[in-house]
């Protein structure tokens, strides 16, 4: 297990360095001038061509890559060039809002779609399975952002149960702030719920004919008891596989939701970064975002280890 | 206790099994013998209420003066497992992979005797040891994968006697098993269920695995019972052409050239009119054209073949 650990660890850094390079090229073909930005397009050619001096953007490539990444590697994400603070600081600020409300969405999204799909294997070609599938194809048809209207419009205008947008932070206490959370995390979650009990209701559906299910039921479990207990353990190989999968897509889905919700999380702070050509900010959020990817990619691959004791022999 | 009558299923509509009685008291064996496609292994779901849902089972199943196939499936969950044990054929795929063994013994004491966890583990344990699992103990916690297929059937055998159920079926139990393990497997079988006298029902494609583990034998030829009696007479002297083919076709003494029966068993749907072995029957005449009775040729002794007495 520990050379397991060990080789995972190795995989992960050479693809979160292989990442950072794909991440610097990529903003480096990006037109737009961070000085020129800065300074606005009044701005002396003298004057900008000091400021880039100052910022280093006149040295190579090579340099400037070196730079940032041997920066980062001992904790210095650099100094960004609008809001003139340490990028770790902010990352650090914006995360308190966007890994909560990533979290909170794949709790949610789970805690519908596995009973979901399960329900709907249990119930295969009756009304409930219909029922769900239905619902479902809708989930996967709908965008997240108009989801999250929606929400808005039913349960903050209509209801008033819950804020419309905007974050009061932890230091406002907890329940606030998951108040705050909870209808865009329901926005970023339900069209991944919609996939996921698509997944669980095959997944489920494959393991209803194996033999240890007809074994379940001849000791006397009911349909149902035996795919809980038996059919969907067996059947959780593919379901994380989504979850892991329908990760980045969150990310992704984040940067939309805490505009809609005006959060200030990560996705607000890279749109922004991206406005206003910080390309600093932006590397480094976006080597984190990615740096969390694989990092989900690899607890992925070690719970299929605990699901499935099978495959512990030929890891060890 | 079980007594069984006129049982037919159907599978969409057509035919699989043709009606069939028996009974059967404690302590009493049936050996159930036919080719894949003869019916067999529906007849056990049918007994334990685990048809497909496009098997439809017609007739009695009276179990401890009920009638199985009138009963509820929650009153089949509350029979299953506690009062009805079942083995399967794959003990490869029969266990649940990703669970330990010992909590896949333990789960119907947990769920028809009401134990709790440590007791239902405790019970576990003693079920393991009664299966003759060496290392019992250190056993519990391995997960199904960890064992031989020979110390796989042993568990699903734990699993099928937990609850000490008073009928035992066994689909195949040594089909997927190797031929020194086979004997092992039988012998505990007979042996657990004569210490606890349980009526046990084996079936098997192999009449010498029932030969020496069952009191009576039943063979059944495309859905249709065509012989029965005593094992030791029906081997001795077989009445129907089916049954003395399928001894022809036992490996037996050294040398001598296996012989076997031209043809295969007819699919569903295409099963000739008359008698259904007459295709492949060396005695078929005219008068195979109907279709034979079961008759009794002695006490106990059935055959369905117009030519019962031509057999040497």
């Amino acid at each position: 297990m520990a050379l397991f650990l060990a080789r995972r660890l190795a995989t992960m850094l050479a693809t979160l360095m292989a990442a950072s390079v794909v991440l610097f090229l990529v903003l480096d073909i990006l037109p737009g001038d961070p000085a020129l930005v800065m300074l606005g397009t009044e701005a002396q050619a003298d004057t900008l061509a000091a400021l880039r001096r100052q910022m280093g953007l006149d040295q190579p490539a090579l340099t400037r890559y070196l730079a940032w990444i041997g920066g980062v590697a001992v904790g210095d994400f650099g100094l960004s060039y609008t809001w003139r603070l340490p990028v770790a600081g902010l990352i650090l600020d914006r995360m308190a809002v966007t890994v909560p409300l990533a979290a909170l969405a794949i709790v949610i999204s789970t805690a519908i779609a596995i009973p979901a799909g399960v329900l709907a294997a249990a119930s295969h070609g009756r009304a409930a399975d219909w029922v769900i599938i239905a619902a479902s194809q809708i989930g996967v048809a709908v965008p997240n952002f108009w989801i999250g209207i929606l929400l808005v419009l039913g349960f903050s205008i209509g209801l008033g149960w819950l804020p419309s947008g905007g974050f009061p932070g932890w230091e406002a206490g907890v329940g606030p702030a998951i108040a705050a959370l909870i209808l865009p995390s329901l926005a970023l979650a339900l069209p991944q719920a919609a996939i996921l009990a698509r997944v669980t209701r095959s997944s489920v559906l494959e393991v209803v004919g194996e033999d240890y299910i007809r074994t379940a039921r001849a000791k006397g479990l009911s349909r149902s008891q035996a795919l809980w207990r038996h059919g969907l353990r067996n059947a959780l190989i593919p379901i994380v596989t989504i979850i892991g999968l329908q990760f980045p897509v969150l990310i992704a889905g984040a940067i939309l939701i805490e505009n809609v919700f005006a959060l200030p999380g990560l996705g607000r702070l890279i749109f922004q970064a991206l406005g206003q050509r910080d390309l600093i900010v932006l590397k480094d959020v976006a080597l984190l975002l990615a740096g969390l990817v694989i990092l989900v990619n690899s607890l992925v691959d070690i719970t299929y280890t605990l699901i499935d004791p099978r495959l512990r022999g030929r890891v060890a | 206790m079980l007594d069984v009558r006129d049982l037919a299923i159907a599978i969409n509509g057509m035919p699989a099994l043709e009606p069939v009685s028996f009974s059967l008291a404690r302590g009493q064996s049936l050996g159930i013998v036919g080719e894949s496609g003869s019916g067999k292994s529906l007849l056990a779901l049918a007994l334990i209420g685990l048809l497909p849902p496009a098997a439809k089972a017609t007739g009695v199943i009276d179990f401890e003066g009920r009638d199985l196939l009138t009963l509820d499936e929650a009153a089949l969950c509350q029979i299953r497992g506690a009062s009805i044990g079942m083995v399967f054929q794959e003990p490869m795929t029969a266990l649940n992979p990703a669970q330990p063994i010992g909590r896949q013994v333990a789960e119907g004491l947990v769920l028809h005797r009401g134990l709790d966890r440590m007791g239902a583990a405790a019970e576990a344990l003693r079920l393991l040891e009664r299966v003759r699992i060496p290392g019992a103990a250190g056993r519990m916690a391995q997960y199904p994968h960890e064992l031989s297929g020979g110390q796989r059937q042993r568990v699903g055998i734990a699993i099928a006697l937990a609850c000490q159920p008073t009928l035992l079926l066994a689909d195949e139990p040594t089909t997927a098993l190797d031929v020194t393990v086979q004997a092992e497997i039988l012998d505990l079988l007979a042996d657990l269920a004569a210490e606890d006298g349980l009526a046990l029902v084996l079936i098997s494609h192999d009449l010498g695995v029932v030969a020496t583990t069952t009191a009576r034998v039943m063979v059944l030829y495309a859905g249709q019972c065509v012989e029965t009696g005593p094992t030791a007479d029906v081997l001795a002297n077989p009445r129907h052409p089916y049954t003395a083919g399928l001894l022809r076709a036992m490996p037996g003494a050294a040398g001598a050239r296996l012989q076997t029966i031209p043809g295969s068993v007819p699919p569903l749907g295409q099963r000739p009119t008359g008698c259904s072995f007459r295709d492949r029957c060396g005695l078929a005449d005219a008068a195979c054209a109907e279709r034979p009775d079961l008759i009794a040729v002695a006490p106990g002794r059935h055959v369905a073949c117009h030519h019962r007495d031509q057999l040497p």
